[in-house]
């Protein structure tokens, strides 16, 4: 049964995943390099949290901080450009870990999975680059980190807060200061009847994931609306950074066979759409 | 034997990362509410791999607001609380706002010390304050009267005494 559980696979998926982490680590930390300052080092507070007070063990000055930052992106270059892939993702994810620490007021939901999906990449076949055949150990960490991420959350709504299911929580996310205040998420804040069928909608999705995957045909239907739920909540709420993240290792959450389908169809749809008198022809 | 020592370590690994993620799950949900694997280990550990994401009902805005007291030198007195442009002064954002709007910040006084020692070294001030403004939110528009309007203080230090720094090497 353990061979069968831990058989060689090459998952074709992992290229594209590598990417989508390199881009989500990228969008991120390009942003913070605004300010960097502010956010990083003693030119800013420095302050003391609780769980990991690192501040007690190190923190940055300016010209530290603009090191490892520099470092961080070099990293996650070297990552996207296929070059030393294992030991460049420890070295950004030790840099990572390093700012976020540090900085201890915005240590992100989405940074936290960014870590993980940089340990699944440590352990995918290969490069992670999709050519190399080996454990789908990768694989199964990254179903770990998805089920973990989708089932917390909606079960969480589940039990301790009844008014989803009114879809309250929602409508007033929308108009949030800061998580919200985008022009289609606040014009549609009040419309109830569209507000509480996306909150059901997002209870059964986030609740529902762990569950819902283990069948082999609501599988693509499911990602597709991880997928549209993704791309809304980029489109309603002002959380960019964790749509790039949460999607990145989307392609390997199917198996590898399912993957190169669903892939070929995608791009065989792209070619009709691009030149559909080829199409007919053929 | 080599595939065989891979696989034993491979399950380890799994098991170890399943491990993890199911003890922030459990304990982010407190099922076992006598159960702290916090305890365990003498701080919480069990946090990195649990998630909550816009979970609450929250039908308020807050925003806090810095404020200072100068002293006056033609009247030799003090001004009234004054509001000070934190924003302008440190205007690095997050989805959640500036750094200081995160209750976290305002929440621990050891944290809000630190902002708060900003505003004095910026503004020159005598003595700075956090006021938290609250007001309900208004569905269906992006203008957000401040309906049922409230404030509190949530701290505040006199300019010049200075908080211990973090102890850690400045690298």
């Amino acid at each position: 049964m353990i061979d069968r559980f831990l058989a060689s696979e090459r998952h074709e998926g992992w290229g594209l995943a590598r990417v989508l982490w390199v881009g989500a680590m990228l969008v991120t930390w390009l942003q913070r390099g605004l300010y960097f300052e502010e956010r990083y080092t003693d030119a800013g507070a420095t302050v003391l949290r609780s769980y990991i007070p690192v501040t007690d063990y190190y923190y940055f000055s300016p010209l530290g901080g603009w090191v490892t930052y520099g470092i961080l992106i070099g990293s996650i270059l070297l990552v996207a450009k296929g070059k030393w892939v294992r030991p460049m993702i420890g070295v950004a994810l030790l840099a990572h870990m390093m700012l976020n620490f540090t900085e201890g007021m915005n240590f992100k939901g989405y940074d936290r999975l960014m870590f993980w999906q940089g340990i699944c990449l440590m352990v995918a076949p290969g490069s992670a680059d999709g050519k190399s055949t080996g454990m789908p150990v990768g694989r199964y960490c990254a179903l770990i980190t998805y089920f973990g991420l989708y089932a917390q959350t909606g079960w969480e709504k589940l039990a301790n807060e009844p008014t989803w299911w009114e879809g309250l929580p929602l409508m007033y996310d929308m108009v949030h200061r800061n998580f919200g205040d985008m022009p289609l998420g606040v014009l549609i804040s009040d419309v109830g009847w569209l507000m509480i069928p996306m909150s059901w909608v997002t209870l059964v999705f986030e609740a529902g994931f762990p569950v819902l995957w283990c069948f082999k045909r609501v599988r693509p239907w499911l990602l597709l609306a991880g997928l549209g739920f993704h791309l809304g909540i980029l489109l309603l709420m002002n959380v960019p950074n964790f749509t790039a993240a949460s999607l990145a290792l989307y392609p390997v959450l199917v198996l590898p066979a399912d993957y190169l389908r669903y892939r070929n169809g995608v791009l065989a749809w792209w070619a009709r759409v691009r030149s559909p008198g080829n199409a007919v022809a053929s | 034997m080599v595939g065989k020592t891979k696989q034993a370590l491979a399950i380890v690994f799994l098991l170890a990362f399943a491990g993890y993620h199911t003890a922030c799950f459990v304990q982010y949900r407190d099922f076992a509410k006598e159960w702290r694997p916090s305890k365990l280990v003498g701080q919480n550990v069990f946090w990195f791999a649990r998630w909550k994401m816009f979970t609450g009902l929250s039908t308020y805005h807050s925003v806090p607001e810095f404020q200072g007291v100068f002293f006056e030198e033609d009247t030799q007195l003090m001004s009234e609380w004054t509001h000070l442009p934190m924003a302008e002064w440190y205007p690095a954002r997050w989805e959640s706002g500036y750094r200081w709007e995160r209750p976290s910040a305002y929440g621990r006084p050891n944290v809000q010390v630190k902002f708060l020692e900003l505003a004095c070294d910026k503004s020159g001030a005598k003595a700075v304050r956090m006021v938290l403004h609250r007001w309900k939110a208004t569905l269906g528009q992006r203008e957000q009267p401040r309906r049922k309007y409230s404030q509190k203080e949530l701290g505040g230090i006199s300019c010049g005494n200075v908080s211990p720094g973090p102890k850690g090497v400045r690298l």
